[in-house]
C-alpha cells in the first residue's frame, strides 16, 4: 500500500506504531536502544527527559531526518523506516514538524513560509514562479488568522518575534494537512508566557484537526499540563509511559537521575 | 482552524503576492541587453560551430604534450625564472607595503600622511599588472627585472590596503594602554600594533605569493620574463603540445602554492602559540613558544631568508638597465604628454565599448557556468566525495590558468574580436564566482533546508525556497565583485588580439604614438574608477 492512500484511509493513517526502533551515530554506541511504542490518540503526547538522551534522535527518526538503524516505524501500514526517495517524500508530507529554532526561512515573507508547507504538494513549477493554488493561498490566509498573525502576512519572517515565528512554523506544519505533527522542543527558546501560548496552540490543533502532537519538552510542569499521555526516557530507554497523574517522583528520579533537583 | 478565511479577496491578500514589475521589466531588459551586446561582440552560431571544429583540431594538436628532453629544459628555465620573480617580488613588495599600510591606517596616523598613502595604493591598484609590465619593460627592458617591479606594484596595492584595514578594524585598547605609559611611537607599533595585525598579515602574505606566482605567469606575455615568455614564444611557434605541458605544470604550481599557502595559514592564524614553562637554574622561565612551535616558525623564516637570498643571486638582471630606469620612466611619461584626444573618436570609444560588453557578457556566462559548478562543490547540496572533488578541480583548474591565457587560446579557436575575450573572462571567471557561490551555500543555515525537507518539498523546491533567499545577497554580492575585476580583465585581453581597449593600446604602441598610449591609460583609469564607484553604490543597494 502506498504512502498516499495509506493516508486516505481516514482514521488510520495517524496510526503510528514504532517497533524495537535502535538508532548508533558510531557503531556499538546506541542513541536509541530497541524502543518500543504506538501513538494513536489525538492529542499532545510529552516526551520528556534529560539532554542527550536520544529524544531529539526518536522524533527525527520518524520523518527519517536521521535514518534509524534497524527497526520499524510504521504509519498507516507503510513502514518509513524503509522509505527512500519519491515514496519517502510522500510519506514526509502527511507529518508536520515545529522545530526549536523554528527554522522559517528568513529572507521569505510570512506567508510564503506559510506556503512552504505545500511544497510537498504543489508541482515545482508553482513554486519557482510563486503561483501557488488559489486554495492553498485562502488556507494559508486563514491559518495565520487562526494562529493571530493575519496582519502579519507579508512581513519578512525575521521581523517577528521568537513567538510569533514559531507560531508560522506551527502554521507551516499544518498547512501540510499532516496526519501527525512533531514537535521538537517547541518552546526551548522561549520565554514562560510564550510557552503556555506554543502549548496552548499545539493542543489547539490536536483537538481541532483530530491527530496526535508528539511534543519533545524539558519543562516537566508544562508537559503535565497540557499533554494526556506522557513518555519519559532515560539513556535511550523507555522508562514511564503513561497518563501524566501516574507520572510521580520516583519515575522522575529515574528519569533524571538524582532527587536534589526537584527541590 | 475552520476561521473564515480572512483576508481572502481583501488588500493584504492581494499585497501578498503583486505581480513583480520591477522584476519582469528587468528580465525583458537583461535578455534585450544580452542579445544587442552579443550583436556588439559578433556572437554568432555559425561563428561558435566553425570554433567548435577549430577548438577540436586544436585539442588534438595539444595531445600528447610534450615532454622532450629540451622542451622540459625550457620548461624548467622559465618556471625557476617565474618562480623568482614571484619569491623577489612578493618579499620586497611586502616590505614596502608594510610602511604604506601603516601610513594609510586612519586609527594611527594624521590625515594627510593616511591620504597620501591611500593615493599611492589606489594607483597601485588601478592598473592591470599587465599593462603595469609594459610600462616598466618599455622603461628597463625585456626580462625578469620588468616583471618584478610590476608584481612589486600589484603586491604593494594589494597588502597595503588590507594592511591598512586590519590596523583599523584592531582594538585600540593596546594602544592607549601603551600611550599612557608614555611609550615612544614605535614601540606602540612593536608592542601594540604588530601583535594584532601579524597573523592576518602572515595570511595576507601567503596568499600573495600564490597570487605572485600565478601573475608571473603573466607579465611573461608581455615581456616580463619567466614561463610566460616561454609560454607565449610556444603559442606564436604554434607548439600546442608544449603549451599543453606550460599550462599542466603552471597549474601544478599554483596548487602546490595554494597548499603552501594554506599550511602557512594554519600554522600562524589558527594555531596561537601555546608556550610553555621550563624549569632553569633561576627557577621556572617562560617560553613564548613550545620548542616544536619555535623550530616551527625558526624554519620558515630560514626557509624563506634563503629563498629571497637564491631569488637574488641567480635571477638574470641587467644592472645597467635598472640604472637608468627611473630617467626612463620620466622619459616614457613626458612623451605620452599631452595626450591625443583626437585618437578617441577614432578608435577609442568603439574599443571602450567593446570592452564594457566584454565584461558584462563574460561576468553573466561566468555566472551561468559557475552556478552547478558551486552546486556540485557545495557540500551540504552534493554529498558524493567524488562530486565535491571534481567541482573542485574545475574550479582550480579554470583559475590557475589567467584570463590573457584562456584568451591566447580562445583567439587560436575563434579567431580574434570580443567573441575570444568574452569566453576567456568567462572560463577564468568560473573558478573565483564559483568558489565564493560555493562557500555562501556551505553558510546558509541548515535549520530552514531541513524544515523544508521535512515537509517532503523536492529538492529543486528546496534549492529555490530553502537555499536561494539564504544566498541571494553573496550571489549578487559576488556577481558584482567579478564584474568589476572584469571590467580590467577586459581592458587588457587586446594585447592578445581579444578585442577592446588593448587593441588600441597595442596598435598605439606598436606605432610608438606614446600620446596615444596616454589616452587609452587614462581611458582604463577612468573606466576603472568608474566602475569602482558604481559596483559600491550598488552593493551598498543589495546588502
Amino acid at each position: 500500500m502506498s504512502a498516499l492512500s495509506a493516508a486516505e484511509a481516514p482514521g488510520h493513517g495517524r496510526a503510528l506504531v514504532i517497533r524495537n526502533l535502535v538508532k548508533e551515530y558510531r557503531k556499538g554506541q546506541p542513541v536509541l536502544r530497541d524502543i518500543s511504542l504506538s501513538v494513536t490518540e489525538p492529542g499532545i503526547v510529552a516526551i520528556i527527559g534529560p539532554s542527550g538522551t536520544g529524544k531529539s534522535t526518536l522524533i527525527r527518526c520518524i520523518n527519517r531526518l536521521v535514518d534509524p538503524t534497524s527497526g520499524s516505524i510504521m504509519l498507516g501500514g507503510t513502514d518509513l523506516a524503509k522509505l527512500q526517495g519519491e515514496p519517502l517524500r510522500a510519506a514526509r508530507r502527511r507529518l508536520g514538524m515545529v522545530f526549536q529554532e523554528y527554522n522559517l526561512v528568513e529572507r521569505l515573507t510570512v506567508i510564503e513560509n506559510v506556503l512552504c508547507g505545500r511544497l510537498g504538494y504543489v508541482p515545482v513549477w508553482r513554486a519557482w514562479t510563486r503561483r501557488f493554488p488559489e486554495a492553498d493561498i485562502a488556507r494559508a490566509f486563514a491559518l495565520l488568522d487562526s494562529v493571530g498573525l493575519a496582519d502579519f502576512a507579508t512581513r519578512r519572517a525575521d521581523q517577528l518575534s521568537g513567538g510569533q515565528r514559531q507560531r508560522v512554523g506551527i502554521a507551516r506544519a499544518v498547512m501540510q494537512e499532516p496526519d501527525l505533527i512533531l514537535a521538537d522542543e517547541p518552546t526551548s527558546s522561549l520565554d514562560p508566557k510564550t510557552s503556555v501560548e506554543i502549548m496552548e496552540l499545539l493542543a489547539k490543533v490536536g483537538r481541532e484537526r483530530d491527530i496526535p502532537v508528539l511534543v519533545n519538552i524539558h519543562n516537566v510542569a508544562l508537559a503535565r499540563r497540557y499533554a494526556l499521555r506522557m513518555i519519559g526516557m532515560s539513556k535511550g530507554v523507555v522508562v514511564y509511559d503513561g497518563p501524566p497523574a501516574g507520572l510521580q517522583e520516583s519515575h522522575l528520579a529515574e528519569i533524571y537521575g538524582g532527587e536534589g533537583w526537584m527541590e | 482552524m475552520s476561521a473564515p478565511p480572512i483576508g481572502a479577496d481583501g488588500s493584504l491578500r492581494a499585497r501578498a503576492f503583486p505581480p513583480n514589475w520591477p522584476l519582469r521589466i528587468g528580465a525583458a531588459l537583461f535578455v534585450a541587453y544580452v542579445i544587442y551586446a552579443a550583436g556588439i561582440v559578433d556572437i554568432r552560431w555559425e561563428r561558435f560551430v566553425q570554433g567548435l571544429g577549430n577548438g577540436a583540431r586544436f585539442l588534438g594538436r595539444m595531445f600528447p604534450p610534450n615532454l622532450a628532453h629540451d622542451k622540459m629544459q625550457l620548461l624548467a628555465q622559465g618556471m625557476l625564472e617565474s618562480l623568482q620573480i614571484a619569491i623577489i617580488a612578493t618579499g620586497a613588495g611586502v616590505l614596502l607595503a608594510l610602511p604604506v599600510g601603516l601610513c594609510a591606517a586612519r586609527n594611527l596616523m594624521p590625515l594627510p600622511v593616511t591620504v597620501l598613502a591611500r593615493g599611492l595604493i589606489a594607483l597601485c591598484r588601478t592598473f592591470h599588472p599587465v599593462i603595469v609590465a609594459i610600462l616598466f619593460v618599455k622603461a628597463v627592458g625585456f626580462g625578469a627585472l620588468a616583471g618584478i617591479l610590476a608584481l612589486i606594484v600589484a603586491t604593494i596595492g594589494f597588502i597595503a590596503k588590507l594592511i591598512a584595514e586590519a590596523i583599523e578594524e584592531m582594538s585600540m585598547k593596546p594602544i592607549e594602554a601603551l600611550r599612557a605609559a608614555g611609550s615612544p611611537f614605535l614601540s606602540v607599533v612593536t608592542m601594540g600594533v604588530v601583535p594584532q595585525v601579524l597573523p592576518r598579515f602572515i595570511g595576507f602574505a601567503a596568499y600573495q605569493l600564490d597570487s605572485n606566482l600565478r601573475n608571473s605567469a603573466l607579465v611573461g606575455l608581455v615581456g616580463g620574463g619567466g614561463i610566460g615568455a616561454t609560454l607565449f614564444t610556444a603559442f606564436q611557434r604554434f607548439d600546442y603540445d608544449f603549451v599543453l605541458t606550460i599550462i599542466i605544470a603552471i597549474i601544478l604550481a599554483v596548487m602546490a602554492g595554494e597548499i603552501l599557502s594554506a599550511f602557512m595559514r594554519r600554522v600562524y592564524q589558527d594555531e596561537a602559540p601555546s608556550g610553555e614553562v621550563k624549569a632553569g637554574a633561576n627557577g621556572p622561565v617562560w617560553h613564548r613558544f613550545t620548542t616544536a612551535e619555535r623550530s616551527m616558525r625558526l624554519a620558515f623564516w630560514a626557509v624563506a631568508a634563503l629563498a629571497l637570498g637564491w631569488s637574488f643571486q641567480t635571477i638574470e638582471v641587467i644592472p645597467e638597465f635598472l640604472y637608468d630606469a627611473p630617467a626612463q620612466t620620466v622619459d616614457l611619461f613626458a612623451r605620452m604628454w599631452p595626450i591625443d584626444w583626437a585618437y578617441f573618436p577614432k578608435t577609442v570609444q568603439q574599443a571602450l565599448i567593446e570592452t564594457l560588453h566584454t565584461a558584462t557578457l563574460g561576468t553573466i556566462l561566468a555566472i551561468l557556468l559557475a552556478t552547478p559548478v558551486a552546486l556540485m562543490c557545495a557540500r551540504n547540496i552534493s554529498s558524493s566525495a567524488w562530486v565535491n572533488t571534481l567541482g573542485r578541480f574545475i574550479l582550480v583548474a579554470t583559475r590557475s590558468v589567467h584570463t590573457l591565457v584562456w584568451a591566447l587560446f580562445f583567439v587560436a579557436v575563434f579567431g580574434p574580436g570580443a567573441l575570444a575575450g568574452v569566453l576567456a573572462v568567462a572560463v577564468h571567471s568560473i573558478g573565483f564566482t564559483g568558489k565564493f557561490l560555493a562557500e555562501a551555500i556551505e553558510e546558509a543555515k541548515p535549520g530552514p533546508i531541513e524544515a523544508l525537507r521535512a515537509a517532503g518539498a523536492p529538492r529543486r523546491s528546496v534549492l529555490l525556497k530553502g537555499f536561494w533567499p539564504q544566498v541571494k545577497p553573496a550571489f549578487l554580492a559576488v556577481s558584482l565583485f567579478r564584474w568589476d575585476i572584469n571590467v580590467r580583465e577586459s581592458a587588457v585581453l587586446g594585447l592578445v588580439g581579444a578585442g577592446g581597449l588593448g587593441v588600441a593600446l597595442q596598435a598605439a604602441m606598436d606605432n610608438l604614438y606614446w600620446d596615444q598610449v596616454g589616452l587609452v591609460l587614462a581611458v582604463i583609469f577612468a573606466v576603472v574608477v568608474v566602475t569602482e564607484i558604481v559596483t559600491a553604490t550598488l552593493r551598498a543597494k543589495v546588502i
